[in-house]
Formats: C-alpha cells, sequence, structure tokens
C-alpha cells in the first residue's frame, strides 16, 4: 500500500481519537445554553426598576419565593430558597469571574409592595404586579406557583436558574439531590467563570467545539 | 540544469503555489464555524405570536418546521437607530445569500402599538426588503411575546411634542427549520458575519 494512503489513514484516525477524547476525557467543561431567559422589567425595593437589560454582561443566579407565607410547607420551602440564595452567594463570591459582575435575585410570588421587599445582604428582591410575575415567572422562568383569591402563594416549587451576561440560561436547579443546590451553582459557576475569563480570542473555538461536542442534541 | 531537474523544481514552485492557495480553503471548510452569534442548545419550540396579527389581520406562524429559517426582531417606526441598521443588515444579508436567500425570512414584532399600526409596519419593513413581514398586537399581547423571547421594552417620557423613544432589546433570534429558537445575534452584528452564520444554518 502506499505511504501516502498510511499517513492519510493514520490522519483520520487521529482525528477520531482526538474528538473521542476531548467528549470522555471533558478537558475543556461547558454549561449548555439551554434557552434564553424571560425579558422583564420589575420593582425593587428602592423604587426602582430593574430589567432584563440590566443583566446583559453581568451573571445572574435568579430564586424564587413568596414573601408572606402561610401553611408550614411553604414557609418551610421559602426559607429554604433564602438559605439556598444566601449559601450561592457566598460560594459565588469566592469564584474568579473576573470583570464580570455577579448579581442574585428573589423575585417574589406574592407581587408586594416594592416597600415591603426585604433588604437580604447581596440578594435584590423583585416585584411586580400579579399578570407581570405570572408572564414573567410562571411562563418565562417556567416557575410553578398557585395563590389563592387574595394573592398569598399556597404552593410552590423552588427552582432556581443561572443566567449569563447575553441573557442565556445555563443552569437550571429544580430537583433536590444529594449534592445541595447551592453546591451544584457553586460547581456550575466556577465552570462558567472559566468560560468567561477564556472564551476569547484563540481560545473560542475551542469552548465553542467544547459546545459542539458536549452539549448539542 | 537539466530537463529533469527543472521539471523537479516547476513542481515543487507548483505545489507550493497551489498550496498557498488550498490550503486555507481546506482547512477553513474541515474547522467547525464559529458562529457570531449565540447559538442556543435546547430543543423547545420558539414561542407562537400569539394575539400578534399583521397587517392583513393574519397570525404569522414562526415555528412551524417549514425548514425555513425565521430571523425575529423586535422594534418600532419611529426608531432612530438601531431597528433600520438592523433591518438593512438582514437585508444586505439576503442579498449576499443569493438563491439561499429564499429560505430566510424575518418578521418583526412591533413594540409600540400605541404609534404603529399593523398596516404601517407592514409598510416600514418592506421598504427594506419586500419579502419581510410585521406584526403587532395588543400591548398585553406583545409584552408576554416579548418575554418569551427575553425582550425588555419600556416607552420613555413623551416629550413636548408628544414624541417618545422605546428602550428596548435589540438582539436578532433565529428560529432554525424545526421551529427551534437556535440563534440570538447581537444588535452590532455585520452583514457579513450574519451571511456567514445564515448561510451554515442552511446547510
Amino acid at each position: 500500500m502506499p505511504r501516502w494512503v498510511w499517513a492519510g489513514g493514520g490522519l483520520v484516525v487521529l482525528a477520531v481519537v482526538a474528538a473521542m477524547a476531548f467528549a470522555i476525557f471533558e478537558p475543556i467543561q461547558v454549561l449548555p445554553r439551554l434557552r434564553l431567559a424571560p425579558g422583564f422589567s420589575l420593582d425593587a425595593a428602592d423604587d426602582g426598576r430593574l430589567t432584563s437589560e440590566d443583566g446583559r454582561g453581568v451573571v445572574t443566579l435568579y430564586g424564587f419565593s413568596p414573601l408572606e407565607c402561610g401553611d408550614d410547607a411553604t414557609c418551610n420551602a421559602a426559607a429554604e430558597v433564602r438559605r439556598t440564595m444566601a449559601d450561592a452567594a457566598t460560594s459565588m463570591a469566592a469564584v474568579d469571574f473576573g470583570d464580570t459582575e455577579v448579581h442574585l435575585v428573589i423575585v417574589a410570588l406574592d407581587a408586594p409592595a416594592p416597600a415591603d421587599l426585604p433588604a437580604d445582604g447581596p440578594v435584590t428582591w423583585l416585584t411586580g404586579d400579579v399578570d407581570e410575575l405570572r408572564t414573567v415567572v410562571g411562563s418565562g422562568f417556567e416557575v410553578f406557583y398557585e395563590t389563592d383569591d387574595a394573592g398569598a402563594v399556597t404552593r410552590f416549587d423552588p427552582r432556581y436558574v443561572l443566567v449569563d451576561g447575553n441573557g442565556v440560561v445555563r443552569g437550571d436547579y429544580r430537583y433536590k439531590t444529594l449534592t445541595s443546590t447551592a453546591d451544584k451553582v457553586a460547581d456550575h459557576a466556577e465552570i462558567l467563570a472559566e468560560e468567561i475569563r477564556y472564551a476569547a480570542g484563540a481560545t473560542a473555538l475551542a469552548y465553542e467545539a467544547a459546545h459542539l461536542f458536549l452539549c448539542y442534541p | 540544469m537539466s530537463s529533469r531537474t527543472r521539471l523537479a523544481l516547476g513542481s515543487v514552485v507548483l505545489v507550493v503555489v497551489a498550496s498557498w492557495f488550498v490550503a486555507p480553503r481546506l482547512l477553513g471548510a474541515l474547522a467547525p464555524h464559529l458562529y457570531a452569534g449565540t447559538v442556543l442548545q435546547g430543543d423547545e419550540p420558539a414561542a407562537a405570536m400569539t394575539g400578534l396579527a399583521n397587517g392583513a389581520g393574519h397570525e404569522i406562524a414562526v415555528s412551524g418546521g417549514d425548514g425555513d429559517l425565521v430571523l425575529v426582531y423586535f422594534g418600532y417606526t419611529h426608531c432612530p437607530d438601531v431597528c433600520p441598521t438592523t433591518l438593512a443588515t438582514v437585508a444586505e444579508s439576503r442579498r449576499r445569500l443569493g438563491d439561499d436567500a429564499g429560505a430566510v425570512d424575518l418578521v418583526m414584532v412591533g413594540v409600540d402599538p400605541g404609534r404603529d399600526t399593523a398596516a404601517e409596519l407592514d409598510e416600514y419593513v418592506a421598504f427594506f426588503d419586500p419579502t419581510f413581514r410585521a406584526v403587532t398586537g395588543p400591548e398585553a399581547a406583545v409584552a408576554e411575546v416579548a418575554s418569551a423571547y427575553g425582550v425588555f421594552y419600556d416607552h420613555g417620557e413623551a416629550d413636548a411634542d408628544g414624541d417618545y423613544t422605546v428602550d428596548h432589546t435589540a438582539t436578532l433570534m433565529g428560529i432554525d427549520g424545526d421551529g427551534v429558537l437556535r440563534i440570538v445575534w447581537p444588535p452590532d452584528i455585520s452583514a457579513e458575519a450574519l451571511t456567514a452564520d445564515l448561510a451554515e444554518l442552511l446547510g
């Protein structure tokens, strides 16, 4: 067999092995770009409005919880959301995002007045009218919650959504696992931070290849 | 120099010159396309334009999965800069695509239903490209569709003449042939980069 056939065959095998090694050993990890986060303009505690455009260039972790609760189950779930967001704030603060800011936001599901929103340290609370919240939280972020006739939340499924600076959902946490949500968010924040730090210039191609090999359906 | 040596030297020069022109094209064909837009990897269908209609009063299906690429943009006719620039960029990209342009549609969603009727929007987008379409509808319906596409918009304060601007997300979005929202381009995308992405998406 001519030598050039061996050389050509060797190159093809090398390329296939390299692609397989890339997929198996994942030298570069990326979070999939799941979908667009919803656009919104909601009220903050300081009489201002926070919009989805304010999140451009910012990594944001969203949580969702009623401010007031009636029954024990709802109160426990609401307390857990606050605890998880506080833990996530601590762990994300330790991640090197370079120049990229990190925001943590809880959207109040029971539509309280902006003046009633708490100041939860690094977490910003947002509210809106009932219809706005239905559109943004229910349809947009796909958070399940039920309210009674008075607008009080009677049931909700805790959910956390990690959104990158392009407004793309990169992490969606809705089920309890052995690993706490705050720990999962911290792990994913590390991966996202690395992509943000290195996904420019020549390394962008490597990160796009990682998305291609690891994330596409 | 013998004729054999001249032949060998000539062959080497020919190979070097041919490689100079062929290698970049070959490498370009083998390397994955690096999209200028942000590619989304989910497979949920794009949100329907529920409650919105064009000038003829018809709803427009954007996620029918008929094989065409549908570009979606949110804007308004009084938009001073970014809307005309983006629409002109898409029109230029369609021209550059040549025969493939027929597989690329654009739908603009009007975010200023208080001033822009669907008929006015139709006329406005047709100025850039006669194939462009537009829809609008009641404020609540526009807000719901906009939110589903990650778009925020806000009407500014009116001046003494009653004029106002509308702050809005100015990204351009692409729905693939399967009806999935697949890619988002930044407002400052160039016609060259957009054309390259569209050609890649069309396969």
